[in-house]
């Protein structure tokens, strides 16, 4: 049962991550990115490539996955979107130009994978690092390192957002860009910022993920499915939504279909992203807003003070 | 040469009809159906799921479902070869169910957007088709899930190197049959209202029509007409795999059509899929020499898939309204002003 | 506006044209100087999903069946070149059958591929309309899964492959043989990992083996934590290990690769690790388990495979081309590739240059005997080849492999004749 526990974590900090992109870049641009999960098999690349190449552990390349995963993520805004926000386009256009860029991602991702495994003697489209992990006190490494990837992401964002003068003029800007633009505030730096973090979010935990499950260079159109989700269940109109999206959509796609296993027997186990889908369509449809958007969550933040 | 002719011709055909349905849906209704591949699968359920069942039970047939609908369908086929009324009777009474099985799965899938906004409720049909899909897929008792079940061959009665052909007209003359009822629809007091609806939704309601009921009503039809594409496709692939129906390439595909040829006009989106099924299509023929023109040292699929991205980007930029702009609407009151 | 889009397909249509002439009369060797017949091969292979691994090692044999094809083409003066096109399927049927079509376009009539089943039962219907020749190396469903109820459906599609029933029995027997008496089933849930396993389930209780649970994890995708099944499996072993003892109890573990992200979850202290596990073909000397031998190595992972080692040259060969060693569907590839040049060739010769694919079933069979004899120079790697009138691999022993601290090791062989394991000493 600890397994089912700590696998759960792992994983919903992992979606944590991601989902956090997903919800930045919708609040700030407007377009939900179906781009996010290829961000994240970009990172496990750099990340395959780093181990490969400059023998660098996966733990220790992150810095390097975090920079390279932000110019992605800013790539992606100039090449892909800017050019048609410029346009005018409506959402459904940006949606589908998001798809386009995910269908170039994948293209360079098998080609790379194969480029890599020309020079590394090895088949490289499908790789795991969980051999390569560590053990502290009975905890796997995974655990912890996603564990404080979250904490200090969390930490640096309320540091940003809470402390900083920037941090408010993003804050306006994110809550309503053109009143924010009235008030002489730069949207354009929001957007960037937010395009930044989300690549460079998405990558990181794309380098922790090989540690999890194996990757190809399909798995990004498996996983986006629970990003939308935690997402959406925790509310895409404020950046703690993908916090506890992340929690409740990672911990009931594992702990809650096992213990679903328990009463109905081992035949409910291969349908975990069902419930994760489920749970998505129910929130919308009892609370279009997620969690983030409900009274109950206002008093939550008030209290906090925040 | 004729066969990529062919190929481009019958995916033509078979896109023409989604993405006219989804035109009708999101184009003129402004429903944006991100659940599209559901009602494509659920054509493709009538097929394996309704009609293996009912020829297993014809034929006696004993065994797991899977296993029987190999021998129902194979003894079907050799029928048909024999009489070709058969085949075509089979392909209407599947067409007819399937009308009608879309048109209950859609209306029922409709119903949330009571309450919801557009971007929410496009999310939402996705997650349902999603729903649908996985379960089908992980069930094999359904409609035979990733094993699949093999299906009758309705055009058995040709000679196999003229089938391809022959179903290619089949799917060109329901294109067309779907093409003109829509204009004809469209151009009724019901499709002024629709464009009416997706402008403004309160103006609709102020003048006493049920908002809910015009989306039942169009949902209904769109997904009617999805579920024949369903249809074809199954007979020609003479299976039905639940893996084929993704959401790649019947919902996303479609939507890049439409925007392609233009929301809210038929004819464009008609030469959107054109366009679309062409250069998919060429790609993936020429993307070998490509490779050896430009000495890749990769796999020629992977260049397939970025040339792909990139055009479908660089068309949406340039053409952000479509190749077609959506028409102004010709009453016979206005036309016969612009004749005077 | 009409106009120069009108005008634009056009243009765009003549240039397809030309491009079409252009490659279909090209036929000129590197040479120049003796006209070369090109023999095109599709390959409808998965390079970006869960068998990726597969797609690329076939694709990889099938480039050393090339170079040692046109060696021998070159020795006995053929004027002949081949020409492999590798397609990307994603194991999507419906792609499948549009690449053999696309490619069929092209002029390529002989197929390797498709890898899985579900595959193979959407084209199946194709292949026997259009007379095309396919062979696919991993395909195992029994053939009314695949939609083939008698041999004259299945006449253009080969199986190098034994199918499902041969390993399930393989599997169960060895079971047995190692004094087991309870098993869990650990399976994938696709058409692979359900037909075979439904095989072994099926033959278990015939050697006495009882069936504790057969529980599945999902393929599409696999599961990224598997803590559930981990959990599962254990507590099924726990009820059964108390009365029985821990020798007498073992997991059967039917699924690819992902069995490695298993491992590396199970807990270091776990009962999973006290008991034998049973692998397939699936598994066989996969090099992401033996990353994590410290564990494979204490269950053994005892894997059966269809006994084709390829000769140790040919190995050596792979790896320092490609690195790791070739799985045994890429061998079978390989066997496919000389079995289809060479009754490619004599069909053209029989039919004064011409290519039929009636002719082409009847000298693949020639063909077939003169390959088990090693008539071109070379055996097939995959072992003598005998088809069933499905076309399909029909009898075949199984090799019984281990993971060790040293690696993969071959410990044993069951037999078809006795349908019993024979233990390496």
């Amino acid at each position: 049962m600890i397994d089912v526990v700590i696998g759960a974590i792992v994983w919903s900090n992992l979606l944590v991550l991601l989902a956090l992109g997903l919800t930045m870049t919708y609040i700030t641009t407007g377009v939900p990115n179906f781009a996010q999960a290829s961000f994240a098999i970009i990172g496990s690349y750099i990340a395959l490539t780093l181990l490969r190449l400059a023998e660098l552990h996966p733990y220790l390349s992150l810095p390097v996955t975090f920079i390279l995963g932000g110019i992605l993520g800013l790539l992606t805004y100039y090449l892909a979107l800017k050019p048609l926000i410029k346009r005018k386009a409506s959402i459904e256009m940006l949606m589908i130009a998001t798809l386009a860029w995910d269908l170039i991602l994948f293209g360079i991702t098998g080609a790379y994978s194969e480029l890599l495994s020309s020079i590394t003697k090895k088949t490289e489209t499908l790789f795991v690092f969980t051999y390569l992990d560590f053990e502290f006190y009975g905890l796997p490494g995974r655990l912890i390192v996603s564990s404080l990837l979250v904490l200090l992401t969390i930490l640096g964002l309320y540091l940003l957002l809470y402390k900083t003068k920037f941090g408010i003029a993003l804050r306006a800007s994110m809550e309503n860009p053109s009143l924010a633009e009235a008030m002489g505030i730069n949207v354009e730096n929001t957007r960037l910022f937010s395009w930044f973090l989300s690549g460079a979010l998405a990558c990181m935990a794309g380098s922790v993920l090989p540690f999890l499950q194996e990757i190809v260079p399909q798995t990004g159109y498996f996983i986006i499915v629970s990003i939308f989700a935690a997402s959406i269940v925790g509310g895409l109109y404020h950046i703690l939504g993908a916090l506890i999206g992340g929690y409740i959509i990672g911990i009931s796609e594992s702990l809650f279909t096992y213990v679903l296993s328990i009463f109905l027997g081992p035949g409910v186990l291969v349908y975990s992203k069902v419930i994760s889908l489920l749970m998505m369509i129910v929130t919308i449809l009892i609370h279009p807003k997620g969690i983030t958007g409900t009274e109950l969550w206002r008093k939550v933040e008030r209290w906090l003070n925040l | 040469m004729v066969e990529l002719i062919t190929l481009i011709l019958f995916f033509f055909a078979l896109y023409t009809i989604v993405s006219l349905s989804l035109n009708l849906e999101f184009g003129y209704g402004g429903i944006p159906n991100f659940g599209k591949a559901l009602y494509v699968l659920t054509g493709a359920v009538v097929v394996g799921g309704i009609l293996n069942r009912l020829l297993i039970w014809y034929f006696g047939i004993e065994g797991d479902f899977i296993s029987a609908s190999s021998i129902a369908a194979y003894k079907m086929t050799e029928l048909i070869s024999q009489n070709p009324l058969l085949g075509l009777g089979i392909f209407i009474f599947c067409v007819l169910l399937a009308i009608v099985a879309g048109a209950i799965v859609g209306a029922l899938s409709i119903l949330p957007s009571a309450k919801l906004k557009e971007d929410y409720l496009g999310v939402t049909l996705l997650a349902i088709s999603e729903v649908v899909y996985l379960i089908l897929f992980y069930n094999t008792e359904i409609v035979g899930g990733y094993y699949g079940v093999s299906t009758p061959d309705i055009l058995a009665f040709i000679p196999g190197e003229y089938r391809m052909y022959a179903y290619t007209v089949l799917g060109l003359i329901c294109a067309i049959i779907v093409y003109l009822f829509l204009e004809r629809l469209l151009n009724s007091p019901y499709g002024r209202i629709l464009r009416g609806h997706r402008e403004n939704e309160d103006l609709i309601k102020a003048f006493g029509r049920d908002v809910m009921k015009l989306r039942v009503k169009t949902m209904a039809i769109g997904s009617a007409i999805a579920a024949i594409a369903g249809v074809i496709f199954v007979f020609y692939s003479a299976s039905v795999v639940v893996n084929a129906f993704n959401r790649v390439e019947w919902t996303f595909y479609p939507f890049l059509i439409v925007l392609l040829g233009g929301k809210g006009n038929n004819r464009g989106v008609v030469l959107g899929a054109f366009i679309f099924v062409l250069l998919k299509m060429l790609i993936d023929f020429y993307k070998f020499d490509i490779k050896y023109l430009l000495h890749l040292p990769f796999e020629a699929v992977w260049l397939q898939y970025i040339i792909f991205g990139i055009l479908a980007l660089l068309i949406l930029c340039y053409k952000p309204e479509g190749i077609l702009k959506e028409r102004p609407i010709f009453t016979p009151p206005i036309k016969s002003r612009i004749n005077e | 506006m009409w106009k120069k889009i009108v005008a634009l397909g056009v243009v765009l249509l003549t240039v397809l044209m030309a491009g079409c002439t252009n490659t279909g009369t090209e036929e000129t060797g590197p040479t120049g100087t003796v006209e070369e017949e090109v023999i095109k091969v599709g390959t409808l292979v998965d390079f970006s999903g869960p068998l990726s691994t597969h797609g690329i090692d076939t694709k990889n044999n099938l480039e050393l069946a090339k170079e040692d094809i046109e060696k021998y083409f070159k020795e006995h003066n053929m004027p002949y070149r081949i020409e492999i096109l590798p397609e990307d399927t994603r194991l999507d049927p419906n792609l499948a059958l549009q690449k053999i079509q696309l490619l069929k376009g092209k002029g390529v009539n002989i197929f390797v591929g498709p890898l899985s089943s579900s595959e193979v039962k959407t084209i199946l219907p194709y292949t026997l309309s259009n007379k095309i020749i396919v062979i696919s190396p991993s395909s195992t469903a029994l053939p009314p899964l695949i939609g083939a109820t008698s041999p004259e459906q299945k006449k253009y599609l080969y199986r190098f492959v034994a199918s499902d029933d041969l390993q399930g029995m393989a599997i169960a027997s060895l079971v047995a043989d190692m004094g087991i008496e309870d098993v869990v089933i650990l399976y994938r849930d696709d058409a692979w990992g359900k037909g075979l396993s439904q095989e072994t389930r099926k033959n278990l209780p015939k050697y006495g083996v009882n069936v504790v649970d057969y529980i599945a994890y999902p393929s599409n995708p696999s599961p990224a934590d598997w803590s559930p099944y981990i959990t599962k499996v254990e507590e099924d072993i726990r009820k059964v290990i108390n009365s029985k003892g821990k020798d007498k109890v073992g997991v059967i573990y039917i699924g690819f690769e992902e069995g490695a992200t298993l491992f590396s979850q199970i807990p270091e202290d776990s009962i999973l690790l006290d008991v034998k596990w049973i692998g397939s073909d699936g598994i066989v000397k996969s090099d992401k388990l033996l990353e994590l031998k410290d564990k494979t190595a204490k269950v053994g992972m005892y894997s059966t495979i269809f006994e084709s080692e390829g000769p140790e040259e040919y190995v050596q060969r792979y790896k320092k081309r490609f690195g790791g060693t070739p799985t045994s569907y890429g061998l079978i590839s390989y066997d496919a590739l000389w079995v289809l040049t060479m009754a490619y060739v004599d069909t053209l010769k029989a039919n004064n240059g011409k290519y039929d694919a009636d002719i082409m079933t009847k000298k693949i069979k020639e063909v077939i005997e003169k390959y088990n004899n090693g008539e071109y120079g070379v055996k097939p790697l995959s072992g003598k080849i005998v088809l069933n009138e499905f076309n399909d691999r029909a009898s075949g022993d199984y090799a019984i492999y281990m993971v060790t601290e040293d690696g993969w090791k071959k410990v044993g062989i069951w037999r078809y004749d006795t349908k019993k394991v024979e233990w390496i000493k």
